[in-house]
């Protein structure tokens, strides 16, 4: 079980993506990876009722996803060498860089998409909660970086005072990982499995 | 199709090991139904041209192992893969496939030195045989994860069956006829058996594959890999019912070297584009 967890307030963020950039430089990622990424949510229709009346259902908000570092870790439990693994001190979900062989797995696995496979690299990448700066009693980059204050990190049972578990599109069904983020939903939150909505910034986010 | 395409080491690697491995099982119902053995006692170089021809059906599943190398990003670390034994379904999957590979190449060697009695025969073609089956079903089980719902059905793992038993079949059929072999067990238990495998592994390759297309057509998600991969999957079933006639054919008919080489060429065909399109509906339950 981890003992760390994210926050995100959907009625703050603005979909800026300072958190996805702080993370990329901390981490030094070359283009085609991202451990955290904003999902922009789109959809509803815009009609003319028989008087000519326009009116307007349509909606967007923007989710901010890493690595949930979920209590159900498919990504843990496929991993064939073991390298995917849990911080014995902090349980954020870490790559064993030196024993993984990037078979991709978890990559396949994974409902959030959070880990990926670096060819170059040789092995699996993804968000690891900063686990150095926790150990360091530091947050990790993406929250200092936000500049909305939407994002938080902490001990889960703090963040479960503060939200609820993630369970909104576009994001998966909680129950198949059990992920470790919190949030406050905006008000147009939709539920997992909305039809007529789609992620606008696909090339951004997968 | 682009996800398949990208999974072409992986294609590759369930292709040639479910067929390779699916070779001893014929090659044990060959030597388990009496006939085989009976009958070339009196040619003893008919034998020996099996048992080197044996290495035919292991060269493949060595093959598909080398082509699974392809799809790692440290390939030098690939015996880190046994770390998961017991938890992790692909480790499960590279274990019972090593095991079946130790079990053939020793059958394979003792048989070539010629120190392979016919009870000892029996026995370790009957254990390749077992650990064939095994591993045609791991390699299915280990695509059964519960974040992919159109890989996570019992189909995944009854399709590689099929195209063990239907395909391994003709591989053995091969071994056989390319060893002149064919005609002294044409009769006894050993054609109904092989007639038997093979129709229960093209109804199963059938059933696994078109299973996985209808789980999928059922989920919204999934509906454009679905419709891309149509033509692929007619294309595929077509190929398995033409590589079962070409393996029952020789069997019923007088057994021929050129149809049963025919049957090999199309069910390797065929199970490859069957196993693309089972890439091709790979979607999470997620983003």
């Amino acid at each position: 079980m981890s003992i760390y967890g994210f926050y995100f307030d959907g009625t703050r963020c603005t979909a800026c993506k300072t958190c996805v950039y702080a993370c990329k430089d901390k981490n030094d990622l070359n283009l085609g990876f991202a451990y955290r990424r904003v999902f922009e949510y789109t959809g509803g229709d815009t009609t003319r009722d028989g008087a000519g009346a326009i009116s307007s259902d349509c909606f967007t908000y923007s989710v901010s996803v890493s690595c949930n570092h979920c209590d159900n870790a498919v990504c843990i439990e496929v991993c064939p060498t073991a390298a995917m693994h849990r911080d014995p001190q902090t349980g954020l979900i870490c790559v064993d860089s030196s024993v993984c062989i990037g078979c991709g797995y978890c990559a396949l696995s994974c409902p959030y998409r959070a880990p990926k496979v670096d060819r170059a690299k040789g092995h699996s990448v993804k968000c690891d909660g900063c686990n150095d700066l926790i150990k360091d009693d530091k947050a990790p980059v993406c929250i200092l970086a936000c500049p909305t204050r939407a994002l938080g990190f902490g001990k889960i049972s703090e963040l479960q005072a503060k939200g609820e578990q993630v369970n909104i599109a576009p994001l998966p069904e909680k129950d198949y990982t059990l992920p470790n983020m919190y949030i406050k939903p905006s008000k147009d939150a939709r539920p997992v499995g909305t039809d007529n909505a789609f992620i606008a910034n696909p090339l951004e986010v997968l | 199709m682009e996800h398949a395409f990208a999974e072409l080491p992986l294609a590759t690697f369930s292709t040639l090991s479910s067929l390779g491995a699916g070779a001893f099982v014929v090659l044990a119902l060959a030597f388990l139904s009496g006939s085989l053995g009976d009958s070339l006692a009196g040619s003893p170089e008919k034998l020996k041209k099996i048992d080197r021809l044996a290495i035919i059906p292991i060269l493949l599943v060595g093959a598909g192992f080398i082509a699974a190398m392809f799809h790692l990003a440290t390939p030098q670390n690939a015996l880190n893969a046994l770390n998961g034994i017991g938890r992790s379904p692909l480790t499960n999957e590279v274990v019972v496939g090593l095991a079946f590979m130790v079990v053939a190449l020793v059958y394979w060697v003792v048989a070539l030195i010629g120190k392979l009695g016919a009870g000892a025969r029996k026995i370790l073609v009957s254990v390749a045989a077992v650990l064939a089956i095994a591993f045609a079903l791991f390699i299915g089980i280990a695509y059964m994860i519960p974040t992919i719902p159109t890989w996570n059905t019992l189909f995944a793992p009854i399709s590689i069956l099929g195209y063990c038993l239907l395909g391994g079949g003709l591989f053995g059929l091969l071994v056989l006829q390319a060893a002149d072999a064919l005609k002294d067990i044409s009769t006894g238990p050993f054609k109904a058996f092989t007639i038997s495998l093979s129709l229960i592994g093209a109804a199963a390759a059938i059933i696994g594959i078109g299973g996985q297309y209808l789980v999928a057509s059922g989920i919204e998600a999934a509906s454009h890999q679905v419709a891309a991969a149509w033509p692929w999957l007619i294309g595929s079933i077509a190929g398995l019912v033409l590589a079962l006639g070409l393996a029952i054919i020789p069997l019923i008919r007088k057994p021929s070297l050129g149809i049963i080489s025919l049957g090999c060429l199309v069910v390797l065909c065929s199970v490859f584009v069957g196993r693309l399109v089972f890439y091709a509906l790979y979607i999470t339950v997620g983003v």
